[in-house]
């Protein structure tokens, strides 16, 4: 009987051998089996005098063989290159889809890319059937300010923010991963005191989620140099700061690191970030030096050989073109993680052709993260999946605190310590508050209390979902949620909004934010100033709106980014119908 | 026997499993076994991808292949990029993105499930022979209210060597008037110290550009923000990237000494053209004064106290900040700490001052503060500023020649 088990367990243990080892390419079986196309090529199509398929760790990946024969070389391959086995050409490599005019600097532009997420994005299935790698790298950038989903069109449909973030890299660290978080930088997108607030706080998150490398954006670089250099060191030296750039010195020549060495075990990964010419050129900090990227990373790639290490990675904090250019003027990078191009990262690394790299971009406003795993699998030495931080992510609680923070530190900064100051409106009139105009206006009063904009304030005094954390005091929010600021500038004019207790008639988006600041109007109607006939018709005249302007005003609240189905097809005249009013009674 | 039998069949099971097993794994990858892959498989697998995520790197793409020319080959002529430039508000703009297949085989295309807000025509053809052309078109209508735009849509094909293609587009939508740049940084600055800014107005106007009023938009900015143009017609060759505009006017913006300490925040407003037309550009800086505290979110500026929470009074450890001090004269600037209060804590903790780092406008002393291994516990918090440390640091600088701060600091076991 034992025996009669011994072999049936034997006969099942064999199948089972089979079938496992037919998960992975390369695998028993794929030896065992010749596929179609012969035994000179393993499954993966690599002629069997490639890298051994189990390969030591070192050296990770496997650079792509050189095409078989009878393939034309890639486009752009040089002899050399070929010839050169340390540089690996690529038979992915192509540059056939024409010339690929370099458009320029690429910052983020007004107008990029949708924020709302898929279905499919909201039942995303993380790194499904991933064994353990031996590191997993967390890839992400250009946050560019949008630190959480605000919730303005539902935050069950907005993608990205930090809390979310923090929720997936902790999910992988949970399975017992050795997870690498890395940031391509541009935390924030605009100048003034409460983007320094916002980059600190954003620089905090990182640290607080273990980042091991961070490089500097553009944007923040525009930043005061003392606040930059707050987050990369502390008198006492007891801060180990994240930031890495291979060609930006803030006040110190050696701040911040060149590059890092992160250990994983008995294996090592090198990271390292680089500024494009193209984007350096532009700034204009004189207590940031930027060198001339070719040259710096030149120089920290020798550096970086010489220490052997396992892995490296470049993070190109510039155009997609320019990051090319430079993986392949040092080419001894296996990841390159570009902060270029416009709307989402694509699904596939991609190739850059004359070099073992593959690129992989993180997208704009941080509403995606890279996951990659590295093996020791050498027909399978990478692993990547692109995920959108939909709302299948929940809000992780130490980020809300922090966020709960950021939000408190304006709430104390109050807006003249953010620099704002009430501004005269380009019309030079001044705001009267919605009820005003409800006295002579009373049908379009009784419609607007009945619409989302007479609600507008409480719903960022008690956020619906995040109720705990108010923003009526940050000025991003203020913006569109009262009466009386500049919806795309961030600052109240004045006679407008300063806060719940000193401006309460300027609470929820009232009649003036579209029609124009009434004061001037209400009084010489109501006889309160003595003015001309001419003159009331003319005050009459200027808050007249009429529909064909109208949509243009509504668009400065119901951006891309805070409305996206006001820009679908027939949007406007959808929500027209929804608060449409007559003027006077 | 029966068992040999049994071990047999499962054998020949799993082996059979394993065998089904690899073949399907290997087609659902994509790679080309001298046959066309099929496209819906693909658009499932990229589905796939985007529920389920697993995404291998194929370092060999052309893998499997039994006739290495009879694969399909997707080129975009022309590019996969465009520029509209610069668009006029209203206006639309469209592009055709032409696919040609220059393989061997059928190229097959299909258009991603696309968040691009470009409207995105459908593909003429689905399927390519080689040697065969198609397009796809994306539309952008200028809305009035932003300044510029890019967008992306994402094609897939059955090319292996190029499974996904990002067309671009962008531009700017262009006004009868614009600024360059559009917003003015005068980063930190002295309140001693004058500095010039400039920018351009552009009119795309055929009339004379004319300006008739500007002005600083905060009246108590006025007397320390000074502006000053000169308006010319433009060179046929000059400013290509502007190639609407026909006038601009130079801007050059002087900060003289006066403006109040902290942050700065105002707009020079235009009006331009006969119409008056009002235009308004930020400007956004820092006005420093001569000595001031550097401290992270720790610090509260309007009490003066920062935080340095704790520190193990058995271990021992240190915290620190820093102090900005500005000379406007060529004079090394020293510092030193004048009093500690209270001073029965002289002999427990230890403040050090490092050597100061040189900036632009100022230069940065690190403060340190140390609590030496075996200090006995303490507590100097609380809400009453009589309770905090208080340390007072002077320096040789002829005006504001001291500062103070406030600490908070528990030293426990």
């Amino acid at each position: 009987m034992v025996k009669k088990d011994f072999f049936v367990w034997i006969a099942c243990s064999l199948a089972l051998v089979s079938w496992a080892s037919a998960q992975e390419r390369g695998g028993l079986l794929n030896r065992l089996l010749p596929m179609k196309q012969g035994n000179n090529q393993n499954r993966s199509g690599q002629p069997t005098n490639a890298a051994p398929a189990n390969r030591p760790p070192s050296g990770l990946p496997t650079p792509a063989p050189a095409p078989p024969p009878s393939v034309n070389p890639a486009v752009g391959e040089s002899p050399a290159n070929q010839n050169n086995p340390k540089i690996a050409s690529n038979p992915l490599a192509d540059s056939s889809l024409g010339p690929r005019p370099l458009l320029g600097k690429e910052p983020l532009p007004s107008e990029s890319s949708i924020v709302v997420a898929t279905e499919a994005e909201k039942n995303q299935k993380v790194a499904e059937n991933w064994s353990k790698p031996w590191a997993c790298l967390f890839l992400t950038g250009r946050q560019h300010g949008y630190i959480e989903p605000c919730g303005c069109t539902g935050l069950e449909n907005q993608k990205g923010g930090l809390n979310r973030r923090d929720t997936l890299l902790r999910s992988l660290e949970e399975r017992g991963w050795d997870v690498i978080p890395i940031d391509t930088g541009d935390q924030v997108r605009r100048i003034g005191r409460q983007s320094e607030i916002k980059f600190a706080r954003s620089a905090e998150a990182l640290k607080l989620m273990n980042y091991r490398a961070v490089m500097y954006g553009i944007e923040e670089l525009k930043l005061s140099s003392t606040e930059l250099y707050l987050n990369l060191t502390d008198s006492s030296g007891a801060f180990e700061s994240p930031f890495v750039a291979a060609n930006i010195s803030i006040l110190e020549d050696d701040k911040p690191d060149r590059y890092k060495i992160v250990q994983v075990g008995q294996r090592k990964i090198a990271i390292t970030g680089i500024i494009g010419d193209i984007l350096a050129k532009e700034l204009q900090n004189p207590d940031v030096t930027i060198t001339p990227a070719a040259q710096s990373l030149k120089k920290v790639a020798s550096a970086i050989q010489a220490e052997k290490c396992d892995f490296n990675i470049l993070i190109a904090h510039t155009t997609l073109e320019d990051s090319r250019e430079l993986a392949q003027l040092a080419p001894i990078f296996d990841l390159v993680i570009t902060s270029g191009g416009f709307g989402e990262p694509l699904y596939k690394p991609e190739p850059i052709p004359n070099t073992k790299a593959v690129m992989l971009q993180v997208g704009v406003k941080g509403m995606y993260a890279g996951v990659v795993g590295l093996y020791d699998n050498a027909a399978e030495p990478i692993k990547y999946q692109r995920l959108a931080l939909s709302s299948q992510f929940e809000d992780s609680t130490r980020m809300m605190e922090l966020f709960a923070r950021y939000q408190k530190e304006l709430e104390q900064s109050g807006l003249a310590d953010l620099g704002l100051r009430p501004f005269l409106h380009s019309s030079t009139r001044e705001f009267v508050g919605t009820e005003k105009c409800g006295e002579c206006h009373t049908t379009a009063f009784e419609k607007w209390e009945q619409t989302p904009h007479a609600h507008a304030t409480d719903s960022i005094v008690s956020p619906p979902g995040r109720g705990d954390v108010a923003r009526h005091f940050d000025p991003e929010c203020i913006s569109c949620h009262v009466t009386g600021w500049n919806p795309q500038g961030f600052y109240p004019y004045t006679s407008g909004y300063l806060s719940l207790e000193k401006t309460p008639q300027m609470v929820g988006s009232g009649c003036e934010n579209c029609h124009g600041p009434g004061a001037q109007h209400a009084a010489a109607e109501s006889g309160d100033i003595e003015v001309s006939k001419e003159m009331l018709v003319k005050l009459r005249e200027e808050m007249r709106l009429p529909l064909t302007a109208a949509k243009d005003k509504c668009l400065e609240c119901h951006d891309i980014d805070n409305s996206p189905s006001f820009h679908e097809e027939g949007g406007f005249e959808k929500f027209w119908a929804q608060v449409e009013h007559i003027g006077k009674d | 026997m029966r068992t040999f039998v049994l071990a047999f069949i499962f054998t020949l099971l799993g082996g059979g499993l394993g065998y089904w097993r690899a073949n399907s794994e290997h087609r659902r990858v994509g790679d080309v076994v001298g046959e066309t892959i099929d496209l819906e498989s693909l658009l499932k697998a990229e589905s796939d991808i985007n529920s389920s995520g697993e995404k291998t790197i194929e370092t060999a793409s052309t893998s499997g292949i039994a006739d290495p020319n009879a694969i399909p080959k997707v080129e975009v002529i022309g590019g996969i990029e465009l520029d509209f430039g610069m668009m006029k508000a209203g206006t639309e703009r469209s592009h055709g993105f032409r696919f040609k297949n220059s393989g061997q085989a059928p190229l097959e295309l299909k258009v991603l499930g696309s968040t691009c807000k470009c409207t995105i025509g459908t593909l003429e053809k689905s399927v390519l022979a080689p040697g065969e052309e198609t397009e796809v078109k994306l539309t952008w209508k200028g809305e009035g209210y932003i300044r510029d735009f890019a967008q992306t849509a994402t094609i897939v094909t059955n090319d292996p060597r190029q499974r996904e293609v990002q067309l671009t587009i962008r531009g700017k939508i262009g006004r009868t008037y614009f600024l360059v740049p559009e917003e003015l940084n005068f980063g930190e600055f002295s309140a001693r110290e004058s500095f010039t800014k400039t920018f351009q107005l552009y009119s795309c106007e055929e009339t004379e550009l004319v300006v008739p009023g500007y002005w600083a938009g905060y009246e108590y900015h006025q007397p320390f923000v000074k502006l000053q143009n000169s308006i010319r017609r433009l060179a046929s060759n000059e400013k290509s990237e502007y190639a609407d505009a026909r006038y601009v006017a130079d801007f050059t913006v002087e900060v003289v000494p006066g403006l109040p300490a902290g942050p700065v925040n105002g707009q020079v407003h235009m009006e331009v053209g006969p119409d008056r037309t009002p235009i308004a550009i930020r400007y956004a800086g820092k006005c420093l004064s001569d000595l001031r505290i550097v401290a992270g979110s720790n610090y509260d500026s309007k009490r003066n106290s920062l935080n340095l929470e704790k520190i193990s009074g058995s271990e021992g450890g240190s915290k620190g900040f820093f102090i900005a001090a500005r000379n406007p004269t060529d004079k090394t600037v020293e510092m030193k700490l004048k009093e500690l209060i209270p001073e029965n804590l002289k002999d427990q903790i230890e403040i050090e001052i490092g050597d100061g780092i040189a900036k632009s406008s100022e230069t940065l002393f690190p403060i340190t503060v140390k609590v030496p291994k075996g200090t006995p516990p303490f507590n100097r918090s609380g809400t009453s500023p009589k309770n905090y440390i208080k340390l007072t640091f002077e320096t040789n600088l002829d005006v504001s020649n001291e500062i103070s701060i406030f600490l908070k600091l528990v030293v426990e076991e």
